[in-house]
Order: structure tokens, then C-alpha cells, then sequence
């Protein structure tokens, strides 16, 4: 049976290429692909939103955010993405019972679905960073607009995404179909070209 | 000659840095900072164009984006690009440009004699002189007015730039860096708002590159640089140049063109040719100046007729004297402005001709100087030699000059204000059109406005800057515009010289005269939008920027209505002319929409498998063994060896959707037509959904995986729809049911295994205490498992191809891997792997309905499920497909046609006739749906709906396909080909 074992192998692995591209001598944009990182959707039940914020509390030591907000506390970060939905990521230790600790907290509360392999999770960051994001996503993401924090689920390009802001390097991650990650890269890389920028293993 | 028009000093051009250039062949020399019309006119290329429909000769007209005749073709190659208006193209070292609509030479073109013929190019040519005999069109008349008339080439490759899109956020946009703009911005920016500054020319300052003026103590370009400075220290301010507004959308949306590299030879690495911008701006000031107005008179077309405005642009901006020899016509004080700054350059001012008799100004000192006088006619061909010109008197004399500068007026730039609906309102006082209804959230001023001193503009634009950003909360400090330098503007427009000699050209670029309104005045078309219609006045790349407003004024006075009464056509985006490119951004070849790759696609391409598409993916569709196996080969050994040994397909590419919630079963009994609230745990069940109008929308299997958590499948093309109606029917319809649901079709690879050594590959994968035998995972059995030592799986006993077959699911992560063990598991039985042909062949050998079917026109009943259909509950689209109509049993049903002639290759669309009976509606009988070839039963087969099908099973009917022209005899059958009983799928 040995010689059946599966390894993983993350969305973008395939069409990343670490190392510095585009415009040389700057760069403007740095770019890798959140690998290390589970994610499970949860949705709350009828009329249990309010529970189910009271027991992640518990749980996670975190209010779970109102619209257009994320938070984040000891590597997990929950986003909402629409009303009583929360996208939620799980770094380090939490990357690998994260499912677990959502279902104990959620009880018959909220409906929990592991996503760790259904998207892609892409990280942008830098000084042009923004400026590369501006050539797809609608939405404002300047500083007076858009901080640490606030997260949206939006149309950019032609992919529906989930981005949020990490730091105010600034940094963003966008959530995209896993499927659609292939494309995803391609449009930021395209952007980032003339600032450019570098691919993180 | 080298330069013999320009100037020794002065202008805005850098002498320091000589550029080279080629016109039709010939090399020039200019300045950076110069545009092509202005380096052309210093080296006295007064002849740069031919017109339209006469071929005439034509020089430039304007120094701005409103230029109608210096159209030329730009660059070479694959960037070859036509109608690039050289008063706009900047100048960069190595442009090459040629000359259009001309043969065989600029100087001499043959097409000129179009002008003699002119009288069949009158307004409305085209409707009355072609229309018999209308084969003649097509043939003869069209080719032939395609080469006759026109502008210049479209390039025949592919771009080799790329182009992109952007999006850009702002409480104010500027639009225009005039001073009106520039003291806007400056405002709004010291008040701590967000400022987009555009404008489409490569430097701040509108009029006041062109003009010298003063403002407070220092010179107008000073203040300029002051303002841009300042500007430049704001981080809340973009200042982009070269950005075109070219549209006004709905909620403060603004389209905007960035050439970001139209002024160099080819764009730096990874930088784009231009950027189409999409503004959201929650204020905005149309500061977009004004477009001077031309005289209509005779041979006002000639190369060396220029407007004023532009003149002065040449001289004060490139430092070009662009003719010698000027005579001023004017019907507006600016006409002296501009004889002074030609005098000021060294130039010779021959006359100024003012239409107006009592004009108040005094000419400078030694310029002939006539009152209530008008130009008749310009003397000259290629260049104007003189004008003939009729005095207050009556009387007419010659004046020698080489070239004329005409001032009438202005057009206040309106158009923007247009693009929400709003009409421009004529206004005597002003006698222009200004801005009437005005897009929410859009102020104007200056000269847009129709305040045109320089003055007046600086007030409007420190006052609409500051209440643009007090309405959003900010707090904006007044500034006071500072006193300008004296100007007087007085003006009363002169339409048109009515005694003119020879053509009066009112829209240069499509080459429509004074006499083509009239005509359309008389033939009826009196209303604006007809008459433009009619006689294409104020349409092509200038949409009539310099001659709408003439064409309106002789339209009424040709049929004696005001202005006012005339009104006027309405302006409509693109303000300047937009690429296409830039417009379609990334999305181009591939990137038009996403490709999206299934789990195993890395592994099929190393198989050598041939891809199709099915909506967004790309899927294997079959897995040709050597090089030259033809799909139909390749896809009757994949079948073959799949119902006699083993195969596998990826699967993943159907939807997945994840229910949870203790109100799932009855959500389902609802948008299935099948109960499925009673369906144990560990079981599967077939589906089939109806949209609200009873016809089928999409089917699938949903499995039951715990008392509360279920998982449907949609198939690839229908997924994201049932999505959309699922959340529909629960937010909308039902949203008291309890229930949750979230998208899992990319969390799962699934490969279906199917054959009848499935379950001995599969005990290969999975970990041994799961129990695979016939009686612990029985067909329908759904169940979650691990494989290859823990990895968590789901296995679904599920066949789609009529064989012993599971559907196993693994997090995506394992799907590339996943698919390499199977065929690695499966090598021993001698596994083969399947691509879509086979798939299809397959279900139709076993009369499972798919696409072909599911086209949104069939009921459950004309699929021959109406037994899917639950009578002992309701669900969405029941009622509806059963309405009389639709159980007519003449209504055709699904059945299997055989052809007579196993070899005969039948065709999908094919409509089914009776023996004898004429192709027509009447004896239409149905349609086939789905075809394939059956490796089983060695012939084509068929899937299709006949009229009374399932009583006439048995009959021999025909199938006639028009498009392809074949006609076979078919046989009706049952639609399960293979193994009717279904016994291979129990094994």
C-alpha cells in the first residue's frame, strides 16, 4: 500500500515561480500564495447568530465581526462575507483542528464547512500593492476607505473574490475558487509587472 | 527649410532635445513638446490630409482633441493605427506617419475627382443613388464607395501592446487642468478631500499654454507651475495627464482613457499602451473649456485656414508660425488678440475682415482693417494664395495671404453634461449652447460654463471646488480668484458668408456643406436628429466638435427657426474616440473569460489527453493512445475497455453543494421533484428539479451523509444557476425553513471509477476496515472512508455509465495525486481513463438524460420521468408542467433511435418526419437530442423526442437534417440500448 500514498500539493503550486518579476530593479508588489492555512466556512442557523456569536466568543476570544470586518486572534481570523456567513482561516496551531474547533463551538448553532482546499488564498503586499489591486477590484482601497480589518467579498476582474486587509504594509489576501486561482495569479502578476515584484515560495 | 516656421525662441517646446520624424516617407525635424501638427506646420507641411467623400486637400484646423481633418495613420505594423489626429499625437523620436485616403500620392490623388462628381455625393448620396437594382449594392456600389470614401486602414494583426483596466476612487474629479480646473483642484485639495485632476493633454494649464496672460502679479504659465507644485506636495491629489473623461455613468461613474504610452515609440517592459479607468467620484467639476468656432465660407477647407484659438496655440505654445502671410477673420474681438500675437511672432498680418460693423476695437497699428466685411472664397489649392473678400460696400477685392485665422466664437464643451440625458440650452447672451440638466453630483465651470474670461473662470473654479467638497463634510478655505490681465471678448457669430463662392464646409471631417442642410431642409428632414441623419453632419471620430453649432445655425436659418427652436442633437460617450483595447483590458484570448482546470488536468495533459470546453473548464475528452488516434477510436477503446475491465474519469467539475440544517429534508421535497425527506443516512438519490414554469432545470444526485447534512450535485454547466436558485427559493420563498448552505465543489476531487473491476481497484485505495463488499456498500450507498492510509475520502456507489461504479472524493489537495494511484491501483486490471466522449457515449447507451436533453424546453414527462414526479407532494414547477398543454399526448416523448443502417452517422437537431410526408411544420414529429456511437451495439444511437414516441416503438420513421443534409431511416426504440435490466450496476 505504500507505494499508494498521496501528497498534497496546494492550488498555485503548479503556476508559481518564485523570484523577482517584471519591471527590474523594484519592486513594488510582493506576492505568495497562503498555503499553511485552513479554512471552513460558518453559517449560522435561524434566529442563532446571536448564540453563535456568544459562543465563539468563548471559544476563540473573539466577537465574531459585523459586516465588512474581519478579526483575528491567535491565528485564527474570522471575515464576514454575508449576513451570518464568516469565512475563517486558521494559521499555526490552528491550522489543523481548526474544522474541530469551529464544530464544538457551533453546536446546533451554525452549519461549519471545511474549505481549506476549495480556494485558493493569494497574499499581496507592498508599497504598490494597491495600485496592482486597483486594476481589477472595484472596491476602494485607499486608506481613507479601506484599513486593517475591513474585509469585502466583491467582483474583480471576473472572479468573485473575499479580500481583506492583514497590516497596513499594506497587506491583503483574496480568497478566490481554487479553480480560479490559475487566472487570479495571472491578472496580478500582469498588474504588478511594471512596479515589479516578487514571488514568495 | 529645416524649421523654417519655427520661432527662435520662446514656446513651450525643448530645443535641447531635436527629434526626428517621418511623414509619407519624408524625414522631418521637431522638439519634444511638440505634437505632430505642430512640428509639421514648422516645417511648413501645410498638406498633411485628404478629406472624406471629395478627396480635397486639407491642412490642420484646430491644436486640440476637436480635430477634423488632420487625421493621419501612425506607427507601423502591427501598431499601425488610423485616424490618429495629429494635433494630439506627441512627438517622439523615430514617429513615422503617413497620409490616408489618398491614391497614389498625397499631392496628387486621383480621388479628387470624387469633387467633380460631387453633386452625387450631396447629402442622403447614399439612399437615393443606389437603390436599384439592390443586387448592385453589394457588388457594385458598396466596394466601391468603400474605396472611394473613408479614412484610414484598420491594422490587420494583432496588437502587440497590452492594455488595461483600472478602477480609481475620489471625493472630487477634475475634469480639465485649465485654470477653471486647476483652481477647482487647488481648493478641494487644500481642503483635505481626495482630488482627481485630469486631463487629456500631456501639461497642466488649458488656455494658458496657449495664451499669455497674466494673473495676479505673475505671468499665467508661472501661476500654473505654482498651482501644479502645490498640487504635487498633496498625497490626496492624483494628478493624471494624457486622461481623457471620456463618459459620464450612472452614480458619479466617469470613464477615463489614460495614454499611458501613446508618446513614446513603444511602451517600456510590462508597462501598458493606455488604461481605461472607471472613476467613482463623488463630486465632479466639468471644467473642459471651449471649442472656437469656424467660419462657413467658400473653401474654408483649404490648408492654412486655422482657428484663431489655434493659431495663437502654435505661435505661443510650439513657437510655430504656421503661415507667413495671415489674414484675421473674425466676428469676435479674440480675431485681434490673434493678429498681435502674428505680429508679435514676426508674421505678416494681410487683413483683418470683421463681419461685425460696428466692431469698438481698434486693429494694431499698419494692419489693413475691414468692418462688416467677410471672406467670400480662399484662393488656392494645397494652400491658401489669397483670399476674395466682400466689403460693407458690396463690393469684393483680393487680398494675397498664405493663410486665414478664424475667430467666431466659442462652444462652451458641453458634452459631458449631455451623457445623463440632459440637453444644452441656447443661450443669446452668450450666443452658445451651455449645460442644461446636469448629472448628479456634476458642477461646471469656466468657459464650459460659457464664462469665458479669464477671470470669470477663476472664480467658478474657486467657488465649485469649494462647495463640491463642503457638500461631502469637508471644509474648504475660499481663495479668491486673483485680477487677470484686461481681455475683451465682445462677439456676435457670423453662421455663415452667404454670398460665398464655391463649397462652404460646415463638418470638415465628413465633408457636408452649407447646401447639404439646406438640401435636407427642403427634403424634409428639418428636425436636428434627421438632419444629421441625413446628411452625417457631426458624425465619424470628431462627432462635430467644431461644426455642429454652424450646422444647427443654417439648418434655422434655412427654415426659419431661432436657435433656440432649432435646438440641438444630443452628445453621446465616447467624448474622444476610445480603442477597443483599451476597453477589453485582460480580456483578451484566454483571459476573455477563466479557465478553470480540473484536479487531474497536470496529469492528463502528461497523457497526452485532447481538452474540450464544458462552460468555464477544460475537460479531458478523450485520451488518444498514439498520436494519431481519432476521437472516435480512442473513444470506443475507452469504452470497451471500461465496461469489460475498468475505467476512471474525473467528475470533479460537478457541482457541490453542502446542506445542513434540520429543514433540509423538506427544502428538497420542495425543489425536487422526488421526496427526498425520507432518504435513509448512507444513501443517495437521483434528482431532478423544475424552474417555476414546470420545465426541467437541471438533475443530479443528493446524498444523505447524517441526520442534518446532505450534499447535492449539480451538473458542470448548471451549478452556479442552482446555486442562484437555491438561496432564491430560501431567502425569498422559504426563508423560515432551517438551513444552511455553502458551495463544496472545489473542496472535493471525485473520480468515478466504473466497471466491473471498480470495486478491486478500489479495495487497493482504501484503508482496510472499511468494509467494500456488495452487501456492505450496496449500489446507492454513500459513505465517509479513508484512503491510503487516513486520508479522509467520501464514496459514492453511483453510476452514470451503467456499470458497477463508485465516485470517490478527496480534499482537492490529493486530487492530482489521487488520480496517478487509481491508474497506478488500476494497472493490473488493465484500467483505462475516460475523457467526456466516452462518458457521453456511455449514458446514451444507457438513455440517461443529459445536456442534450436538459435544454430548458422538456418536462419530466417529455423525458419519459414523469414517475420522478412525487403525487403525494408539491414542488416548485408541478403545477405548471402539468398544465393541459403539456400532457398532450401529442406532445413528443423521450425515446431511442436506431438507424437502419448501423453506419449511417446520425446527426443531433435532426427532426423526425414520417415516411413520404413533405419536410414542414406540420409534420414535424420531434427531434433527436444526443447522438453517439455505441462500440456495444456496433451502430450510431440516438437519444431524441418523438410525437407519440412511446406508442411507436417499433415504427421506422425518418431523420432529416437540412443543415447537414443527410437523411437516414431510423428505428424507434427504447432509450436504454444497454444492459436494459441494469444488472451490471448491482454486481
Amino acid at each position: 500500500m505504500a507505494d499508494l500514498s498521496l501528497s498534497p500539493r496546494s492550488a498555485l503550486a503548479p503556476f508559481l515561480h518564485a523570484g523577482h518579476h517584471g519591471a527590474e530593479g523594484k519592486t513594488g508588489v510582493k506576492l505568495r500564495e497562503v498555503t499553511a492555512c485552513a479554512l471552513a466556512e460558518l453559517t449560522a442557523f435561524k434566529g442563532q447568530k446571536a448564540a453563535l456569536i456568544k459562543s465563539t466568543q468563548n471559544a476563540f476570544g473573539v466577537a465574531l465581526p459585523a459586516a465588512n470586518k474581519s478579526v483575528s486572534k491567535d491565528g485564527v481570523t474570522f471575515i464576514s462575507v454575508s449576513p451570518g456567513k464568516w469565512l475563517v482561516t486558521g494559521e499555526g496551531a490552528a491550522e489543523h483542528d481548526l474544522v474541530e474547533r469551529l464544530e464544538n463551538a457551533a453546536g446546533s448553532l451554525a452549519a461549519v464547512v471545511n474549505q481549506s482546499d476549495a480556494r485558493a488564498v493569494v497574499e499581496i503586499s507592498g508599497d504598490k500593492a494597491r495600485s496592482a489591486l486597483a486594476k481589477g477590484v472595484m472596491i476602494d482601497l485607499d486608506p481613507a476607505a479601506f484599513k486593517t480589518g475591513d474585509a469585502a467579498t466583491s467582483f474583480a476582474v471576473q472572479f468573485w473574490i473575499t479580500l481583506w486587509q492583514t497590516n497596513d504594509a499594506p497587506t491583503y489576501r483574496l480568497a478566490i475558487f481554487r479553480s480560479m486561482g490559475r487566472d487570479l495569479l495571472h491578472w496580478l502578476e500582469s498588474s504588478a509587472a511594471e512596479f515589479g515584484y516578487d514571488i514568495h515560495g | 527649410m529645416k524649421n523654417s516656421n519655427r520661432l527662435a525662441s520662446g514656446g513651450l517646446i525643448d530645443r535641447a532635445k531635436p527629434l526626428s520624424f517621418q511623414f509619407d516617407g519624408k524625414t522631418y525635424q521637431g522638439y519634444a513638446g511638440d505634437t505632430l501638427a505642430s512640428a509639421l506646420l514648422a516645417n511648413n507641411v501645410q498638406l498633411v490630409a485628404r478629406s472624406f467623400k471629395y478627396h480635397r486637400p486639407r491642412g490642420v484646423l484646430t491644436a486640440g482633441s476637436e480635430e477634423p481633418n488632420a487625421l493621419v495613420e501612425l506607427r507601423t505594423g502591427a501598431r499601425h493605427e488610423p485616424n490618429v489626429r495629429a494635433t494630439m499625437a506627441e512627438l517622439y523620436e523615430g514617429l513615422n506617419a503617413r497620409s490616408q485616403n489618398r491614391w497614389p500620392s498625397l499631392a496628387f490623388d486621383l480621388g479628387a475627382v470624387n469633387s467633380l462628381l460631387s453633386p452625387f455625393f450631396a447629402a442622403g448620396f447614399y439612399y437615393k443613388t443606389f437603390m436599384w437594382p439592390a443586387a448592385f449594392w453589394e457588388k457594385v456600389y458598396e466596394p466601391l464607395i468603400r474605396r472611394a470614401a473613408g479614412l484610414g486602414k484598420p491594422p490587420l494583426s494583432d496588437d502587440p501592446d497590452s492594455y488595461e483596466k483600472a478602477f480609481a476612487h475620489c471625493d472630487l474629479l477634475v475634469i480639465g487642468a485649465g485654470p477653471a480646473g486647476l483652481a477647482a483642484a487647488l481648493t478641494a485639495a487644500r481642503s483635505g478631500a481626495r482630488v482627481i485632476l485630469a486631463d487629456e493633454g500631456p501639461m497642466l494649464g488649458g488656455r494658458l499654454l496657449s495664451d499669455r496672460r497674466i494673473i495676479g502679479n505673475q505671468s499665467g504659465l508661472d501661476w500654473v507651475k505654482a498651482i501644479e507644485a502645490e498640487l504635487g506636495s498633496f498625497p490626496n491629489v492624483r494628478i493624471m495627464p494624457r486622461t481623457t473623461i471620456f463618459g459620464v455613468y450612472d452614480h458619479g461613474v466617469y470613464g477615463a482613457l489614460e495614454r499611458v504610452n501613446d508618446h513614446v515609440a513603444t511602451p517600456p517592459a510590462h508597462e501598458p499602451r493606455q488604461r481605461a479607468y472607471r472613476i467613482y467620484a463623488k463630486r465632479a467639476v466639468l471644467a473642459a473649456g471651449a471649442i472656437e468656432r469656424p467660419h462657413v465660407f467658400g473653401n474654408n477647407d483649404r490648408p492654412g485656414v486655422m482657428l484663431g484659438s489655434a493659431m495663437r496655440t502654435y505661435l505661443n505654445r510650439y513657437a510655430v508660425v504656421p503661415t507667413k502671410r495671415v489674414a484675421i477673420f473674425t466676428s469676435s474681438d479674440e480675431g485681434y488678440a490673434t493678429a498681435q500675437d502674428l505680429i508679435n511672432a514676426g508674421a505678416s498680418v494681410q487683413a483683418i475682415i470683421d463681419s461685425r460693423k460696428d466692431a469698438t476695437i481698434s486693429a494694431p497699428k499698419d494692419v489693413p482693417y475691414f468692418k462688416g466685411a467677410k471672406i467670400l472664397r480662399a484662393l488656392g489649392n494645397r494652400q491658401v494664395q489669397g483670399v476674395e473678400i466682400e466689403l460693407a460696400d458690396g463690393s469684393t477685392r483680393i487680398l494675397d495671404c498664405d493663410g486665414v485665422a478664424m475667430s467666431n466664437g466659442w462652444n462652451p464643451a458641453v458634452h459631458l453634461t449631455c451623457h445623463q440625458g440632459g440637453r444644452p440650452v441656447w443661450d443669446d447672451k452668450t450666443n452658445a449652447f451651455l449645460p442644461g440638466k446636469l448629472p448628479a453630483g456634476l458642477s461646471v465651470a469656466g468657459a464650459a460654463q460659457g464664462h469665458f474670461s479669464l477671470k470669470d473662470t477663476l472664480t467658478d473654479g474657486f467657488r465649485l471646488g469649494a462647495s463640491a467638497v463642503d457638500d461631502l463634510g469637508f471644509k474648504a478655505h475660499a481663495i479668491a480668484a486673483p485680477d487677470t490681465d484686461p481681455e475683451s471678448l465682445a462677439h456676435i457669430p457670423l453662421w455663415r458668408v452667404k454670398t460665398s463662392k464655391g463649397k462652404c464646409f460646415v463638418d470638415f471631417q465628413h465633408d457636408v456643406t452649407d447646401t447639404d442642410i439646406e438640401l435636407a431642409n427642403r427634403e424634409g428632414f428639418r428636425s436636428v436628429e434627421h438632419m444629421k441623419r441625413y446628411t452625417t453632419l457631426g458624425m465619424a471620430t470628431d462627432q462635430g466638435k467644431t461644426s455642429n453649432i454652424s450646422g444647427l445655425a443654417i439648418l434655422g436659418e434655412a427654415s426659419g427657426r431661432s436657435m433656440a427652436e432649432v435646438g440641438t442633437t444630443i452628445f453621446r460617450p465616447p467624448y474622444t474616440p476610445v480603442a477597443l483595447g483599451a476597453l477589453a483590458g485582460h480580456h483578451v484570448h484566454k483571459g476573455f473569460r477563466p479557465t478553470r482546470l480540473t484536479p487531474s488536468h497536470q496529469w492528463a495533459e502528461e497523457q497526452g489527453a485532447v481538452f474540450m470546453e464544458t462552460g468555464l473548464w477544460l475537460r479531458a475528452q478523450y485520451f488518444p493512445k498514439k498520436k494519431n488516434e481519432s476521437w472516435l477510436d480512442a473513444m470506443n477503446r475507452e469504452v470497451e475497455i471500461t465496461r469489460s475491465k475498468v475505467g476512471v474519469c474525473d467528475v470533479s467539475t460537478l457541482g457541490k453543494i453542502d446542506l445542513q440544517g434540520k429543514d433540509v429534508g423538506t427544502f428538497l421535497d420542495r425543489v425536487y421533484t422526488g421526496t427526498f425527506s425520507t432518504l435513509p443516512v448512507g444513501k443517495v438519490r437521483y434528482g431532478l428539479m423544475m424552474r417555476e414554469d414546470g420545465f426541467v432545470q437541471d438533475d443530479g444526485t443528493t446524498a444523505r451523509l447524517s441526520e442534518n447534512r446532505w450534499l447535492m450535485t449539480t451538473t458542470t454547466a448548471g451549478a452556479g444557476k442552482v446555486m442562484a436558485h437555491l438561496e432564491f427559493c430560501h431567502q425569498v420563498l422559504w426563508p423560515e425553513l432551517d438551513i444552511a448552505f455553502t458551495s463544496v465543489t472545489e473542496q472535493w476531487a471525485q473520480y468515478s471509477i466504473a466497471g466491473p473491476h471498480a470495486r478491486d481497484v478500489l479495495k487497493k485505495l482504501v484503508d482496510p476496515q472499511h468494509d467494500m463488499s456488495n452487501e456492505a456498500f450496496t449500489y446507492m450507498a454513500c459513505g465517509a472512508i479513508t484512503i491510503c492510509n487516513g486520508i479522509p475520502a467520501r464514496l459514492f456507489r453511483i453510476s452514470f455509465s451503467g456499470e458497477l461504479a463508485y465516485e470517490i472524493g478527496v480534499p482537492n489537495r490529493y486530487g492530482d495525486a489521487l488520480i496517478r494511484a487509481i491508474m497506478k491501483a488500476g494497472e493490473e486490471f488493465g484500467i483505462t481513463p475516460y475523457g467526456l466522449e466516452a462518458l457521453s457515449t456511455m449514458r446514451i447507451e444507457k438513455g440517461h438524460v443529459a445536456g442534450g436533453e436538459l435544454n430548458g424546453q422538456t418536462t419530466p414527462r417529455d423525458l419519459g420521468l414523469i414517475k420522478m414526479v412525487s403525487q403525494k407532494k408539491d414542488c416548485i414547477g408541478k403545477h405548471m408542467s402539468e398544465r393541459p398543454a403539456m400532457l398532450d399526448a401529442d406532445r413528443p416523448i423521450f425515446v431511442g433511435l436506431k438507424p437502419k443502417n448501423p453506419q449511417a452517422k446520425l446527426t443531433g437537431g435532426a427532426h423526425f418526419l414520417d415516411k413520404g410526408a413533405k419536410p414542414s411544420l406540420d409534420n414535424d414529429l420531434g427531434h433527436m437530442m444526443s447522438v453517439a456511437y455505441s462500440p456495444m451495439l456496433k451502430s450510431w444511437i440516438g437519444l431524441g423526442i418523438v410525437k407519440r414516441g412511446r406508442e411507436r416503438i417499433g415504427d421506422t420513421i425518418r431523420a432529416v437534417d437540412f443543415v447537414r443534409g443527410t437523411e437516414f431511416e431510423v428505428e424507434i426504440c427504447d432509450p436504454v440500448f444497454f444492459d436494459p435490466q441494469g444488472e451490471r450496476l448491482r454486481g
